[in-house]
């Protein structure tokens, strides 16, 4: 039997027709199973009585027209900028004004007087005075408060006070305000009501019932009081004596308070049940945080439902925290089929909301400049990767985020942002009137989407429509006047609260709902999750602007309160159930809380139940990464003869130094970049990275001396030369950033960010490797990268499986010059490299590659001499590193420090050629065996930077 | 018990968790209620957890009237009998369940934020203020919104200091990422140190002239210090030149000759560093020149014609000038910091206005200024509980802006003679670098609350017994840190040896003596129930560390420590029982890596066991199965990137489904995935995508039945627990998830339960506060001073004193290193150098005094254990003399015993399954009322539709028009008033509506409205469509329904709202 069904027995028993019958929950829910009761009983169609919830009873008492909370705190706005002490603007305002209404609210649910409460204390005379209708220990409670403030009121208490004191006025001014429009909220309806009950004709044919009701209000408690008095309306009770008679259970406290009160008391029973203490299974589960709860529980329901005899409708989900709805969906087994479920679908993890929060930052960050205006990239490129808007110009999307990584783009011209689907040309538009914007979007996406059976998105714009309606409606003239930045703010506030209900089978089936909707009904099978502290019971109430000394001085409700009234919920939800499951969170963190909750350790240590408790733990185990080891199977021969002349396929290429590099580095990697060309579109850069520093010093260094030439190509560089091409850096690297950011708005460009930093600190360089050039002058310039695109070439011959192969091999050099029959092949590095080396063995090294920068320059050396484009007699190879290049002892030259002998700046080249030329050949024959293996490198630093780190769990 | 006011010293395993339940419980009995006086406050959440179970049982046991060790001292000290002790314990018991809310036992941070919430509206918060955790995150972000604006005019000096900061970086040759950098940097901000100056540094920062003036000033000290240097050098090289001798000539030679300063002194390693043997030849040129050297008269003449006086003076000159260009100089090395800090402690604050935010770091400044300005009972009235006692836990690792906050709420307390206690070890303080200060326990908290005469207020209490190791481990520990402490004591005392000033000569002094005070009270007591016998072990090994040798020595010691591991569970020894500390998290990777290995190699014993642990494979990215769904969303943000397609591709043939073939099998198919994963996935890629990231990630692990791989099943749940974490708070997208995730990823990891019976390897830092009968440490050897190598920076802060211009800056952040020995803030340096030493010795202290049974140290043989550069140093150096066994390498104690204890019950359970299923097919979302009607929702009209419907089945009558507004007046009158329809309204009929009807089994039906008279009744139906064949069958069957009820003459009208037709229902 549950309570609702004794009702609706007791109801049946007593009436013969229910045409004047109206029964009183304390929420509409509970109404849904009394109609169901009744169906099961009766045997003809029957005139349901009247049912309603307490809200809608009271209510039917007033003609005012209940405001919501949001609109109440407009309202109050305009009453309170008459008051306010400073100046504060409504964004500044509106969640105090959403606690003032909530402290409003609950001082007219517990009737309390208003010009007593706001009472400000100065003087001791006025302590003494003041609160003579309290009781004692009433007094003693709230003069403990004020009379910190005396004889002098200190800064913090002087802020409190100067909100304080207006409070009364607001109040009273917000009161009439509200009351000539004949509207209220909430908690004042029911003082209205309450306080004029007493005048309130009875209809008398009608038979009033109120059932399962437990903590009641001061105003609810003088109206069902005068019903009950006047009326004989009667009051059906849910209680159990297990709490109702001990007074150490907090669960009883307001229902042993009713029982001695002259009027409520006589509704009491003259037996309380005992169905607390009958046969009852428990069990509890301990799970580190909580979809692991939801897993468990899980698993049980399915054991549970391998029972022929179970029934779905007598078992509940209790969800005390909401956001375990998700995870509890996903999680149920199949067996279960039908559910139903008293909360909603969150608003705030839709596709919709994320669209509209990213429209709303876009014009956020939105800047008007004179040129027009300007997009911050992040949400640009959060609404071109949007699941509703992808796809509607696949092509334009595409390329525009591809341009806006390449480029780094961080704010976006307006003109860059065009395209031709209507939705987007909405979106991506200067919007100042934020309500219709978002409402023509919404009509837009609508328009976008129906008939495309994506029925569940346009359940979503449809809401988001009718709350965004309903809020600017609310808002009336200021909703244009609103910022964005607050309007953010209000809309995540809000959707964080918006939920789309489900359509389940609401009397049948596995029901799943949040504590306060259990009240009134009972299960057989009950599993609660989340049992921990500050879950059940719930953490502490939302903030009040009232003291805690004054409101309990005033009877208003304090954490206590809340705490009896969850305390009752539980018990009372467990007195008729039969096997109840606890599931709770073992982790303690701030802001989590691993706590047990109370309920629970009353339980075992008062109730006599024992609690087997078990604690949920897999086995764990990883298996560790293995080693990559890519063969040289035919295919991927296949793939690497693209660098072999002979190649003809489209992708024929040719390896390149860096390559190379990358191979001594890591073959793995040089497998997966030169082979298998797996590729990564590049990201917005977080960081600068070295390669792009690099790139832009060399183009920014060779503009610079193309620039200074001319035509005349030949022409002898004189020191006094190098302050003309100093002029041009500041011009040469800005153009070099756009360049490189693909920038097609050349006049527009400004560069931003960390490019500014990166640019000076160019700047510099340039200017200490052209101090070098103006000391090293006059000189003449014979390359720069090498003249062409294509740089230098040499074909390599190999023996590839004893087949005579010629590997195809180019590079490009930075700057090449020449003076008094020296060439130097030059490089510029920003990197961390060295430019000293024990022997040539050194530049091939696996093992350590501190002389990659030699090996570069050493094979720029070797194209450039097997090309022999001039008469030479020097051949100098040479290092720009920006690690030395402030050092004083500073010196281009290559540094050999071979063992015990002195170290020698290296001047001619050609001495080391053989040597290199044969190390050369030794690993191009490596690269193409077809018996070694590309293989991981064993030094795991050089994986911090790699791109493919995930690939080879490097991390 | 009399003083009101508890120190209590308690070394490793002395109870303190204990003691402070001891006095809890002594509060909660000595009066009804008591409890709800009491504030407990301790270090971690988790403790904080532990502490109240911990006082709970204890209540229980005693209301149950069991004896418990604390039973006698709270009998005596309560002054009851046994019986009056189990009925209060029973009444605290119930009062502390009851009112749960009352019972306060809290970390520090959560009191805090208690308290400042209550006072948000008066410190200008928003009511609705939150703690951000992810510290990370929100540097990023400010740091990203810094360097958004630096483009702009107003922001210029923010560009040079950021500039002048960038390029230092580069020109060390690091780094190009000087964003990382910057965010190094930006952690200053959140120090106490910065904290209490950031005003002024903010004010500071405004005036760029007033900086200005102290750049150019410290540039003019060092200018003038080369400018001098370099003339007194070019006039003693042009002299000599004149001469026409090689500086070479004098005595020393081309090395050593005194000559070469004149060359040198500038371009040397060390510039203008003086050596010993240069400060030697000062005034004394006569022994510059060799015996019998030919050149004897020139270089004599070279002498006197002035090289002498010239070296004279320049040695002169740099003894005199040196500490003032070394203090210019490192106080120009990090000025620009100063900009840059306050810029970014400037767009912190915004952030924390934008986001109605605050950090953890914030609270202790943020109350600070509510209690210095309030009176302790207001501050209570104001939050709703008093309390009178206060008792602290884990007192060294407090902070002084904690502390500042807690002393008058203490010292009020105390006044009033009101008990409280403060606990702690500052042995164990190790926590320095996270604003920790030891330095309150051992002495300031002393002085705050004792005032002049501590005696009359303070008790202070050694707790002396270790009751948690065996007598060797415990005599071990005796011995050694006794040893250190005079070992490190001399060591200290001889470096400063060479301080010139006396004041800090002598202040230096104090604090070493003073520092390691700290360890007089290290001699611990072996507890009673172990005494007497020679129980426990200790080994401590020294694996010979040569330059070039076959096996590195840290090979050697990870070879030894699985040798250990196999040892001891032949002993009869679990792994659980077992933990390897390590002192940095990478240390612990590699050795988890060795037992991996080891296990699957040929040498391992079958029959024994070898799982680790390790905090690092705790990580969630250490699972295939987060790794692979990780790598899978991130490509369906961008299906171009095929590294990311290679990476999920990889991982899911390789791990998930444990593909056999080899690597390049499965790499060269990347393009042609499709064919090798479930077809569900590739069908449903596009719904998927478009999912809350909660919901696709519960769609991936079904779609590729990812819950089949069970030993990662902890993994998943981990993974799926820090997605609902984000997407309880933010909103459901994959990007904005995957932005999150790159962020936390590194810091999000398992939780493993106690019982998993597998070695636990975790840091020393980690081990703070827990036990294990096994110990191993296989890399006793960190450094015992800041690392400062390479840009791992450690900036000290320093005061100004009284010196222009340094006494303009109210705080100058140096570079922590040798280099200020020579500056105005030697005093400083000495002191932090001390400081650092200490946490090290504390961690070696922390690190000894985890075992139970047996401990293990490996750690490689010191070349110069006098220097103490390393913390083996001085290991090494305070060994006892017995113990060492012959080689010198090997010292040891004791002898491992078998285990016998019994295994512990485990109440552990594993899922079998781990379900996800799809849900859209049980339950659909509420269809709104407009798309159930097919219209358009947005057209406005539809929506008044409904209302109008809503609005008319309230009305009865035509009177009662008159209680709507106005616009809804009209509207529904130009209805009712119709002639087609007014009839129905009139007050001859008696009307119902919305009447419910219950049909036997729980159908209801509604109907808009019965009109019924003496004749007849007729039911009416509202509709707001066309007129369909349906309308007329529902109303025929409420007719039927009627009629059933008992009704005769029931007939029915269809009445059409847009054309106001009425229809009569044919039956
Ligand atoms: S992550 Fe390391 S092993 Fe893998 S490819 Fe990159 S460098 Fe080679």
């Amino acid at each position: 039997m549950t309570f609702i069904k004794d009702i609706a027995r007791s109801l049946i028993d007593n009436h013969a027709s229910f045409d004047n019958v109206t029964v009183v929950f304390p929420n509409r829910r509970a109404g849904l199973f009394l109609i169901q009761a009744l169906g099961q009983i009766v045997d003809k169609p029957t005139r349901l009585p009247q049912i309603l919830s307490m809200q809608d009873f009271v209510y039917r008492h007033s003609k005012l027209e209940q405001i919501e909370t949001l609109e109440a705190v407009f309202q109050l706005f305009e009453v309170y900028k008459k008051h306010r002490p400073t100046e504060e603007s409504f964004d500044q305002f509106f969640f105090w004004g959403e606690m003032i209404i909530r402290d409003f609210e609950e001082i007219d649910q517990y009737l309390v007087n208003p010009q007593q409460l706001f009472t400000s204390i100065k003087s001791q005379k006025e302590l003494d005075e003041e609160f003579y209708f309290l009781s004692d220990e009433e007094r003693e409670t709230i003069l403990k408060f004020w009379s910190t403030f005396l004889p002098e009121a200190t800064r913090t208490q002087e802020a409190f006070l100067q909100t304080w004191k207006i409070l009364l006025p607001v109040y009273e001014a917000f009161k009439s305000h509200l009351l000539d429009q004949k509207q209220a909220y909430g908690g004042l309806i029911y003082r209205e009501v309450a306080e004029q009950i007493a005048e309130t004709v009875l209809d008398e044919k009608e038979e009033v019932y109120f059932a399962g009701y437990n903590a009641l209000t001061f105003a609810e408690e003088k109206i069902i009081k005068y019903y009950v008095r006047e009326a004989n309306a009667k009051i059906f009770w849910d209680i159990d004596n297990y709490y109702f008679r001990d007074k150490k259970q907090e669960a009883g406290f307001f229902l042993r308070e009713y029982a001695n009160d002259s009027v409520l008391g006589k509704t009491f029973p003259k037996e309380v049940p005992n169905r607390f203490k009958s046969e009852k299974n428990f069990q509890k589960t301990g799970v580190s945080l909580e979809v692991g709860q939801v897993k468990s529980l899980a698993e049980s329901l399915a054991e549970l439902a391998k029972d022929p005899t179970f029934q779905a409708d007598k078992t509940v989900i209790v969800l005390p925290k909401e956001h375990m709805l998700l995870p509890v969906l996903h999680s149920l087994p199949d067996e279960i089929d039908k559910i139903n479920i008293t909360m909603g679908y969150p608003l705030k993890d839709t596709p919709v909301f994320s669209l509209l929060e990213s429209v709303l930052l876009l014009q956020y960050y939105r800047t008007d400049e004179l040129k027009g205006a300007k997009y911050y990239y992040k949400p640009i490129v959060e609404l071109l990767n949007h699941p509703l808007l992808f796809s509607l110009e696949d092509e334009r999307i595409k390329s525009l985020i591809k341009s806006i990584k390449k480029g780094n783009l961080i704010r976006l011209d307006e003109n860059d942002l065009t395209f031709e689907h209507p939705l987007l040309k909405i979106i991506f538009a200067k919007r100042d009137q934020a309500f219709h914007y978002l409402k023509s979007i919404l009509h837009g996406l609508h328009d976008t989407w129906k008939d495309k059976g994506h029925d569940l998105e346009l359940e979503f714009i449809e809401n988001f429509y009718g709350h965004i309606t309903k809020l600017e409606e609310m808002m009336g003239a200021r909703a244009n006047e609103l910022s964005y930045d607050f309007l953010i703010k209000l809309f995540r506030r809000l959707a964080r609260s918006l939920k789309v209900p489900f359509t389940g089978e609401p009397l049948q089936g596995l029901q799943i709902m949040g504590i306060l909707e259990t009240r009134n009904l009972d299960f057989d099978h009950v599993f609660v999750l989340n049992m921990n502290e500050d879950s059940w019971p719930a953490a502490a109430k939302k903030g009040s602007f009232i003291p805690y000394n004054i409101r309990k001085a005033f009877d208003l409700p304090v954490n206590d309160h809340q705490d009896a009234i969850y305390s009752y919920l539980f018990y009372r939800l467990l007195q008729r159930a039969q096997n109840v499951h606890f599931y709770h969170n073992t982790v303690s963190e701030f802001n989590v809380n691993g706590e047990v909750s109370r309920l629970v350790k009353q339980l075992e240590f008062e109730s006599g139940y024992k609690i087997p408790h078990r604690i949920l733990s897999n086995p764990i185990q990883t298996t560790p990464a293995e080693e990559i080891r890519v063969e040289k199977t035919p295919i991927i021969l296949q793939r690497l003869s693209r660098y072999l002349v002979g190649y003809t396929g489209k992708d024929q290429s040719r390896i390149t130094p860096s390559a190379l590099s990358t191979y001594l580095d890591c073959s793995l990697k040089f497998y997966f970049k030169y082979v298998e060309k797996l590729y990564e579109p590049d990201e917005v850069q977080e960081e600068m990275d070295p390669m792009l520093f690099g790139n832009i010093l060399h183009n920014s260094m060779e503009t610079l001396y193309k620039n200074f030439l001319g035509k005349e190509t030949s022409k002898i560089v004189q020191p006094q030369d190098i302050f003309w091409i100093r002029e041009g850096i500041e011009t040469v690297i800005n153009k070099e950033f756009i360049k490189h950011y693909g920038i097609k708005n050349v006049k527009k460009f400004k560069l931003e960010g960390r490019s500014i930093i990166a640019a000076d600190i160019l700047k510099k360089f340039i200017n200490k490797i052209l101090d070098y050039d103006e000391a090293y002058a006059p000189f003449k310039i014979i390359g720069l990268e090498a003249g062409t695109k294509e740089g230098y070439t040499i074909d390599f011959p190999i023996n590839i499986d004893e087949t005579r192969q010629s590997v195809r091999l180019k590079g490009i050099i930075d700057r090449l010059d020449i003076k008094e029959g020296t060439v130097r092949v030059i490089d510029y590095k920003t990197g961390r490299d060295s430019k000293s080396f024990g022997d040539i063995d050194a530049l091939f090294s696996k093992e350590n590659r501190d002389a990659k920068a030699i090996f570069q320059v050493f094979f720029y050396a070797y194209l450039f001499e097997s090309n022999s484009p001039i008469e030479y007699n020097v051949l100098e190879p040479a290092i720009f590193n920006s690690k030395d290049l402030f050092d004083k002892k500073f010196d281009w030259r290559v540094l050999l420090k071979e063992k015990k002998s002195p170290v020698v700046a290296i001047k001619e080249w050609r001495r080391y050629k053989e040597d290199f030329v044969d190390r050369l050949s030794e690993l191009l024959h490596e690269v193409f065996d077809p018996e070694i293996s590309f293989e991981q490198t064993e030094d795991v630093k050089r994986c911090s930077y790699c791109t493919y780190k995930e690939i080879c769990n490097r991390l | 018990m009399s003083l009101p006011f508890h120190i209590y010293r308690s070394s490793a395993g002395s109870g303190k968790t204990f003691t402070l339940a001891k006095e809890y419980i002594r509060l909660a009995l000595s009066k009804p209620h008591g409890f709800k006086e009491i504030l407990g406050v301790t270090f971690t959440n988790r403790a904080t957890e532990e502490m109240k179970s911990r006082i709970v049982e204890i209540l229980e046991e005693l209301s149950e009237g069991k004896t418990h060790p604390m039973t006698d001292y709270l009998i005596s000290s309560l002054e009851i009998d046994t019986n009056t002790l189990r009925k209060r314990a029973k009444s605290a018991l119930t009062d502390i369940l009851h009112q749960y809310g009352r019972f306060s036992v809290v970390t520090i941070d959560s009191f805090f934020h208690q308290v400042i919430r209550s006072f948000a509206k008066e410190m200008g918060l928003q009511g609705t203020f939150s703690i951000d955790l992810d510290l990370n995150n929100v540097m990023e972000r400010v740091i990203d919104n810094m360097l958004l604006d630096i483009g702009t005019e107003e922001h210029v000096t923010l560009r040079k200091w950021l500039t002048e900061f960038a390029e230092n970086r580069v020109e060390q040759g690091t780094n190009w990422d000087f964003r990382a950098e910057i965010k190094k940097l930006a952690s200053e901000t959140l120090k106490e140190e910065f904290k209490a100056h950031s005003q002024a540094i903010a004010e500071l920062s405004k005036s760029p002239e007033l900086f200005g003036n102290i750049k150019n000033e410290l540039n003019g000290t060092i200018k003038n210090f080369k400018t001098t240097i370099s003339s007194i050098c070019a006039e003693a090289i042009a002299l000599i030149e004149s001469k026409g001798i090689d500086p070479a000539w004098y005595k020393g030679g081309s090395t050593q000759s005194p000559a070469l300063i004149f060359y040198r002194i500038e371009t040397r390693d060390k510039p203008y560093e003086l050596t010993k043997t240069q400060q030697s030849k000062y005034g004394q040129p006569e022994t510059w020149i060799k015996v019998k050297d030919p050149n004897d008269p020139i270089l004599a003449e070279a002498i006197a014609a002035g090289l002498g006086r010239l070296y004279d003076q320049l040695i002169d000159f740099i003894n005199e000038n040196t500490i003032a260009y070394r203090s210019a100089l490192e106080t120009f090395r990090y000025l620009y910091t100063y900009g840059i800090l306050s810029e970014i402690n400037h767009y912190l604050e915004k952030y924390r206005d934008d986001n109605d935010v605050m950090l953890i770091a914030d609270l202790p400044d943020f109350l600070n200024q509510i209690i210095n300005d309030s009176e302790t009972p207001y501050i209570y009235e104001k939050v709703g509980s008093r309390y009178a006692h206060y008792l602290i836990d884990e007192f060294q690792d407090t902070s002084s802006f904690q502390w500042n906050n807690f002393k008058p709420l203490v010292k009020n307390a105390a006044d009033q003679l009101d008990f409280s206690m403060v606990v702690g070890d500052v042995k164990q303080s190790i926590y320095r670098f996270r604003g920790g200060d030891w330095e309150l326990l051992q002495s300031k908290v002393k002085q705050d609350i004792g005032g002049q005469y501590p005696e009359a207020i303070i008790k202070e209490e050694n707790l002396d017994i270790n009751w948690r190791s065996d007598a060797n481990v415990i005599n071990f520990n005796n011995t050694l840190f006794l040893n250190s402490v005079g070992v490190a004591i001399d060591f200290f005392l001889k470096s400063i040896e060479e301080v010139q000033d006396g004041t800090i000569k002598k202040n230096i002094h104090i604090q070493i003596k003073d520092a390691f005070g700290i360890y007089h009270d290290v001699a611990q007591n072996v507890a009673p129930h172990k005494k007497d016998k020679d129980q426990g072990a200790v080994r401590v090994e020294f694996i010979p560390d040569e330059r070039g040798a076959e096996v590195h020595w840290k090979e050697e010691s990870i070879a030894q420590t699985i040798a250990q591991v196999e040892m001891l569970q032949r002993e009869g020894y679990e792994l659980r029982d077992i933990a390897i500390l390590t002192r940095w998290n990478k240390e612990g990777k590699q050795l988890a890596d060795a037992f991996v290995q080891y296990k699957n190699s040929s040498s391992a014993d079958p029959s024994l066991r070898y799982d680790v642990i390790s905090s690092e494979a705790l990580y969630l990215t250490s699972s295939h199965v987060v790794r692979f769904i990780v790598s899978l969303i991130k490509w369906l943000q961008d299906e171009a990137n095929t590294v990311v397609l290679t990476e999920w591709y990889y991982e899911y043939r390789k791990y998930i489904i444990k593909d056999p073939q080899p690597d390049n099998e499965i790499i060269t198919t990347f393009q042609n995935w499709e064919q090798f994963v479930p077809q569900d996935f590739v069908q449903q890629k596009d719904f998927i995508k478009s999912l809350p990231v909660f919901e696709l990630m519960e769609e991936v692990i079904r779609v590729f039945e990812l819950a089949q791989i069970k030993e990662e099943i902890t993994y998943l749940q981990g993974f799926q627990d820090a997605i609902l974490d984000y997407s309880k708070n933010e909103r459901g997208d994959i990007s904005s998830f995957l932005e999150w995730w790159e962020e936390v990823r590194k810091e999000r990891a398992i939780q493993v339960s106690d019982d998993n019976n597998a070695i636990k390897i975790l840091t020393i830092h980690k081990s703070k506060g827990l036990e294990f009968p096994i110990v191993l440490i296989p890399f006793l050897n960190w450094s015992a001073d800041h690392i400062t190598t390479g840009l791992r920076d450690t900036i000290i802060w320093c005061h100004g004193g009284n010196l222009a211009p340094y006494n303009k800056l109210p705080i100058i952040p140096l570079r922590y290193g040798e280099a200020l020995v020579s500056t105005y803030w030697a005093e400083y340096y000495y002191q932090e150098r001390l400081k650092v030493f200490l946490d090290n010795v504390n961690v070696l202290y922390v690190a000894l005094t985890r075992a139970v049974n047996y401990l293990w140290i490996a750690a490689p043989k010191p070349k110069n254990p006098e220097k103490l550069t390393h913390i083996n140093d001085l290991l090494f150096s305070s060994l006892s003399d017995e113990g060492w066994k012959e080689d010198g390498l090997l010292w040891e104690k004791g002898s491992i015993t078998k285990n016998t204890k019994a295994k512990e019950e485990v109440r552990e359970y594993a899922l079998s399954t781990y379900h996800s299923h799809f849900w859209r097919n049980k339950i659909a979302i509420k269809k709104s009322i407009s798309s159930q009607l097919g219209d358009n929702p947005f057209l406005e009209a539809t929506q008044k539709g409904i209302k109008i419907h809503d609005l008319l089945s309230q009305v009865r009558y035509l009177s009662d028009l008159e209680s709507l507004d106005e616009t809804t007046r009209n509207k529904i009158e130009r209805i009712v008033t119709s002639e087609s329809i007014a009839s129905w309204f009139d007050p001859q009929w008696q009307v119902d509506v919305e009447v419910p009807i219950v049909l036997p089994g729980g159908e209801v039906k509604r109907l808009d409205r019965i009109n019924t008279n003496s004749e007849q009744t007729v039911i009416i139906d509202y509709k707001t469509g066309e007129p369909r064949n349906k309308d007329q069958n529902q109303v025929a069957g409420y007719i039927k329904l009627l009629q059933k009820m008992g009704r005769e003459k029931v007939s029915g009208r269809l009445i059409y709202l847009q054309d106001l037709t009425v229809l009569t229902v044919r039956v």
